[in-house]
């Protein structure tokens, strides 16, 4: 789940994804209420104008189950309140939602969207924290970064749609993120690369946020290389093999001959025609971006 | 037209000249249906890909399949349209690819 801060003018909204726990807690605060909606117009002049989430991975199928549409705005007009909401509500929600974009959002961005908060007409009347003067440290503590595995379920379904496979590849698929864009290592963290060799493609996706050391939620993921010509990439799933996706080919869980990727087959030893060289597994973490 | 075989990388592709394309159809005139579609590997050379409007060719194994407003049928490439396309590939730098 993607969340965008509306608030610049100029410059491209600032976005980040929502970690597992607070995927499940905005779920559990706007459902069944008014305070998403599906409008598209966009309300406000500058600055914080509210959030617009949506879904990119093909693992994120809670939104739908809890009746909320794949793209929804929380306004900055619904801080006055609404149905199925207070404004206490949505005014807890937004600053709430504030703080999950820590270490994504520049801090003096966030302490400015919270002082436009803070100086809102509506007021809490009920809260005990007190949150006259909120420093942007103070809005979540750091967390521990020890190395969880989240492989996710097998979900060729959502790569094989008529309006995602063309145009999203296999370090789309094994970062699981939708860009549309035909991913490639390097591009989302402004280092490009454009020589096909193990080290060189390993490097680039490391500076997007694959690394070869997990720290925090990460997925499994492999490297292999058809020398001087391209890359190819595997993604672990929690059914026990792996999956990927040849190109705008269909993902699959197949190799070129026709085996499940599973058991004794895995990305290192499997059929996988030109991709000779097999550079090693890797850790994606998860909610991580590409572009 | 669009050679496809790459996994990461976009495909590589190019424009057929007037000429190519007076040859392409010449080429295509007269093919017999055929009931043999192979499918291509995951991993590595899987055909070319026309795309001309209001249709999409793709040439692989020795079939030709035409889809359109009508559906998709499959021709057999009795006419080298493979091995021509091949060559095209090999004049703009990608031989190594085909020939892999």
């Amino acid at each position: 789940m993607i969340v965008t801060l509306d608030a610049f003018s100029g410059r491209p909204n600032p976005s980040w994804v929502l970690e597992e726990n607070d995927r499940q807690a905005l779920i559990g605060r706007v459902a069944g209420s008014m305070l998403a909606t599906e409008a598209s117009e966009v309300r406000g002049g500058l600055g914080f104008r509210g959030y617009t989430v949506s879904t990119a991975s093909d693992d994120d199928t809670a939104v739908e189950d809890a009746g909320l549409p794949e793209t929804f705005r929380i306004p900055a007009a619904a801080l006055g309140g609404g149905a199925g909401f207070s404004a206490d509500d949505a005014l807890d929600a937004a600053r709430w939602l504030l703080t999950t974009g820590h270490g994504a959002v520049e801090d003096d961005v966030l302490q400015a969207v919270a002082d436009q908060m803070a100086s809102s007409p509506r007021t809490y009347s009920n809260t005990s924290e007190a949150e006259d003067d909120v420093g942007v440290d103070d809005l979540f503590p750091s967390a521990a970064a020890a190395c969880v595995i989240q492989n996710t379920a097998y979900n060729a379904g959502f790569w094989n749609a008529a309006a995602v496979q063309p145009n999203n590849n296999c370090y789309n698929y094994s970062m699981n993120f939708r860009s549309d864009s035909f991913a490639q290592p390097g591009t989302i963290s402004g280092h490009p690369n454009q020589v096909m060799q193990c080290a060189n493609v390993a490097t680039a996706a490391n500076w997007d946020g694959c690394e070869a050391t997990c720290s925090g939620p990460n997925k499994n993921v492999a490297l292999v290389i058809w020398p001087g010509t391209d890359y190819h990439w595997y993604r672990r799933h929690s059914n026990g093999f792996w999956g990927h996706k040849p190109g705008q080919t269909a993902a699959r869980n197949t190799d070129n001959s026709g085996k499940v990727i599973g058991g004794a087959l895995s990305p290192a030893n499997c059929d996988r025609g030109p991709y000779t060289i097999f550079c090693g597994y890797r850790y994606s973490p998860v909610g991580m971006k590409v572009r | 037209m669009e050679l496809d075989v790459f996994s990461g990388r976009t495909n590589p592709s190019w424009s057929l000249s007037p000429a190519e394309e007076e040859e392409l159809l010449r080429r295509l005139s007269g093919l017999p249906p055929t009931d043999s579609v192979p499918t291509p590997v995951a991993l590595g050379f899987r055909g070319f890909r026309i795309v001309e409007p209001g249709r999409e060719l793709r040439v692989f194994g020795g079939t030709v399949t035409i889809s359109d407003n009508a559906g998709t049928r499959a021709l057999a490439d009795t006419s080298g349209i493979e091995h021509w396309l091949a060559d095209q590939a090999r004049d703009h730098g990608y031989g190594s690819v085909v020939d892999a």
